[in-house]
C-alpha cells in the first residue's frame, strides 16, 4: 500500500525523470562499432584457422604414431612367448629347492595364476593375456635370480 | 506541480505511451531476420532504431558520454554475435534493454570510479532548507547528484520498469537492497525537486 505522500513522491519523481534531456551518441559511433566488429571477426577467423592448424596436426601424429605403437605391442602382446618363456622358469625353478620360496611369492604368483584363469575363463584376447604372462614370467624370474630363495620384489598386482 | 510524464512499474516493454520511442519501439520483423542471417545493413538499421534508448540509458546511469559509447559499442557488438540465436520470447528492444542494462552495471562493477555511493552524500549536503536561486537545478543535474548505482535503480525502476526481484538479480543483492537504494534515492531527489519546484526552478 503506498502512502499519499509516497504516491506524491513517486509522481514528483516521475515528472523529474520525464524531464531529463535526450541525447544522441556521436554520429561516428556506427562505423566505430562495424569497424570492431570487422577486427573480432577477422581475429576469430584467424584463431579459427590456427585452431584448425593445431587439430590436423595432432591428427597426423596420431595417424603417424598409432600404427608404430600398435607394431611395438603386438610384438610384446604375443601372449604364446611369454607363456613358453613362463613354463620354462617354471621347470627350472621347481628342479631348484621350493621350500626356500618366500610365502608372500607364493601369494603373488597364486594372484597371477588366478587372474590368467578369470581372463581364459572370460575369453580375453591376446592383449590382455601376454602382460599376464609376461608378469608370471617376471616373477619367475625374480625368484631364480633371488638368493636362496627370498624375494626382492613381492606385489606386482 | 503536474506530472508531465508518470511511467512507474510499467512492463518490460513500457506502457502503452512509450511504444513508439526508446526500447519499446517495434522491429520490423524482415530487419530480424536480415539481422539473425548476418545482414550487416539489418545491424545498421537495428543500430538506428535503437542506439538513442541504449546511449541515454547508460548516459544517465554512467554520467560520462565516452562510458556510454563504450557501453553501446559492447552492447550492439553483442547483439550482432548473438541475435541469430534471438528466440524471440520477448520484445527485441526488451531484449536490447536487458542488455544494456547489464552492460551498464559491468561498467559500475569494474570500474571503481563508478562504483561508491560517494554522491549520496553530495546530496545530503545539498539538502539544506530550500534551494537557492544560485542552485538552478535541472533534472539531470539533480540526477546526477546521485551514485551511479542509486540512479540505475532509479532510472531501471521509474522509467524502465524494472521489478526490484529483477534490479536483485543484475545487482546480485536482495531485493530489500533495491528497494532501501530507491526509497532513499526518491526521498532525495523528490525533497530537491520539491524545493526547486517551489522557487520555479525545476527545468
Amino acid at each position: 500500500m503506498i502512502s499519499s505522500s509516497e504516491s506524491d513522491t513517486k509522481m514528483r519523481v516521475a515528472a523529474l525523470l520525464g524531464g531529463l534531456p535526450e541525447h544522441d551518441p556521436r554520429p561516428d559511433l556506427w562505423s566505430r562499432i562495424q569497424f570492431a566488429h570487422q577486427r573480432r571477426k577477422r581475429q576469430r577467423r584467424r584463431h579459427g584457422i590456427w585452431l584448425g592448424a593445431m587439430l590436423a596436426s595432432a591428427a597426423v601424429l596420431l595417424v603417424v604414431l598409432l600404427p608404430r605403437s600398435s607394431e611395438v605391442d603386438t610384438g610384446a602382446a604375443d601372449p604364446a612367448d611369454w607363456q613358453a618363456q613362463s613354463h620354462a622358469l617354471e621347470q627350472e625353478w621347481l628342479a631348484s629347492s621350493r621350500e626356500s620360496m618366500d610365502p608372500r611369492y607364493r601369494t603373488e604368483l597364486k594372484l597371477i595364476d588366478a587372474q590368467l584363469q578369470a581372463a581364459y575363463d572370460r575369453g580375453a584376447n591376446p592383449n590382455e593375456l601376454a602382460p599376464l604372462w609376461k608378469l608370471r614370467s617376471e616373477a619367475l624370474q625374480e625368484l631364480l635370480r633371488s638368493d636362496n630363495g627370498s624375494v626382492r620384489a613381492v606385489t606386482r598386482i | 506541480m503536474s506530472p508531465r510524464f508518470v511511467l512507474v512499474n510499467m512492463g518490460a516493454d513500457g506502457p502503452a505511451a512509450c511504444v513508439n520511442k526508446g526500447f519499446g519501439q517495434a522491429l520490423d520483423g524482415q530487419v530480424l531476420t536480415r539481422a539473425r542471417r548476418g545482414d550487416g545493413a539489418a545491424h545498421a538499421a537495428i543500430y538506428r532504431v535503437y542506439s538513442r534508448a541504449c546511449y541515454n540509458l547508460a548516459l544517465r546511469i554512467l554520467g560520462e558520454p565516452a562510458a556510454a559509447e563504450d557501453v553501446v559499442q559492447d552492447v550492439f557488438l553483442r547483439m550482432m554475435d548473438t541475435v541469430a540465436g534471438f528466440r524471440g520470447d520477448a520484445p527485441f528492444g526488451a531484449w536490447l534493454k536487458r542488455m544494456t542494462a547489464n552492460a551498464t552495471i559491468d561498467v559500475i562493477r569494474r570500474n571503481k570510479r563508478f562504483d561508491g555511493e560517494d554522491a549520496i552524500d553530495d546530496l545530503e549536503a545539498s539538502q539544506a532548507p530550500g534551494v537557492s536561486a544560485d542552485d538552478a537545478v535541472d533534472a539531470w543535474a539533480l540526477l546526477m547528484r546521485l551514485g551511479p548505482r542509486s540512479r540505475a535503480v532509479v532510472l531501471l525502476h521509474e522509467m524502465e520498469g524494472y521489478t526490484h526481484k529483477e534490479l536483485s538479480e543484475l545487482f546480485g543483492q536482495s531485493e530489500s537492497y533495491s528497494k532501501s537504494v530507491l526509497a532513499r534515492a526518491l526521498k532525495r531527489l523528490d525533497s530537491i525537486a520539491h524545493a526547486a519546484d517551489r522557487s520555479g526552478e525545476v527545468k
